[in-house]
């Protein structure tokens, strides 16, 4: 639940996809915007589905998306 | 706030409510609260009103909005608050059986009395159990929302 360790950049590909809110990525891959939020602060650590699903909705790799031991941004 | 959260709060607001009704009715209200007795059954009243309506409005507002209410991060919350309520509820088991192993090897010369006694506060001891049990899933689930992990 802590999500240690795990980091992404997800904050960054949003403004870059003409500034996506965290509620339209929910709504794309089927979480709610909470999750997302808590996702981007690197306070969850989202299951290997659901981090499928993110960068699924950016046209991205999940390696290019989440980073594990370094920060991604 | 997401929707699991607030729905958590009106558990939690149930599960009060419901401890404070039955400790008044079980026990009686205590001497201190006598003169505001009625005002005390009306503000419980109210209470327990103000919680059925909270949720019906959210189970309503469920079948609306097409967005999604639940996720994986709500479930595994979910999960702790439950992880939690199993370890209150075996360490309340385990009292239980301490408790009626003793009520067995003493029944043999204790009073009837004091066996009716132990009867109604093993009754009482099962009811906290699951006011307690309920409590501490929703406030496990409470307290990793507000961490926000």
């Amino acid at each position: 639940m802590d999500g240690t360790g795990i980091t992404n950049c997800i904050r960054h590909l949003r403004f870059h996809q003409d500034e996506m809110t965290q509620q339209e990525l929910a709504d794309k891959i089927d979480a709610t915007r909470q999750t997302v939020h808590a996702i981007e602060a690197a306070k969850y650590a989202p299951s290997l589905e659901l981090a499928f699903r993110i960068a699924r909705a950016f046209d991205r790799r999940i390696e290019d998306v989440f980073t594990y031991g370094m920060a991604a941004d | 706030m997401s929707r699991q959260e607030v729905y958590s709060w009106a558990s939690l607001l149930s599960t009060l409510a419901f401890a404070v009704f039955y400790v008044a009715f079980a026990f009686g209200i205590p001497s201190v609260f006598e003169p505001f007795q009625e005002n005390l059954i009306q503000a419980l009243v109210i209470l327990i009103f103000v919680d059925v309506v909270f949720q019906v409005v959210i189970e309503l507002q469920r079948y609306k909005g097409g967005r999604i209410e639940k996720d994986e991060r709500d479930e595994k919350i979910e999960a702790r608050g439950f992880k939690m309520a199993y370890y209150v509820f075996f360490v309340a088991v385990v009292v239980l059986v301490g408790h009626l192993f003793t009520l067995e090897v003493v029944e043999s010369f204790a009073s009837e009395e004091y066996l009716e006694l132990m009867k109604s506060i093993t009754l009482h001891y099962l009811v906290f159990v699951l006011i307690l049990g309920s409590g501490a899933k929703t406030l496990t689930q409470l307290v990793y929302y507000r961490r926000g992990a």
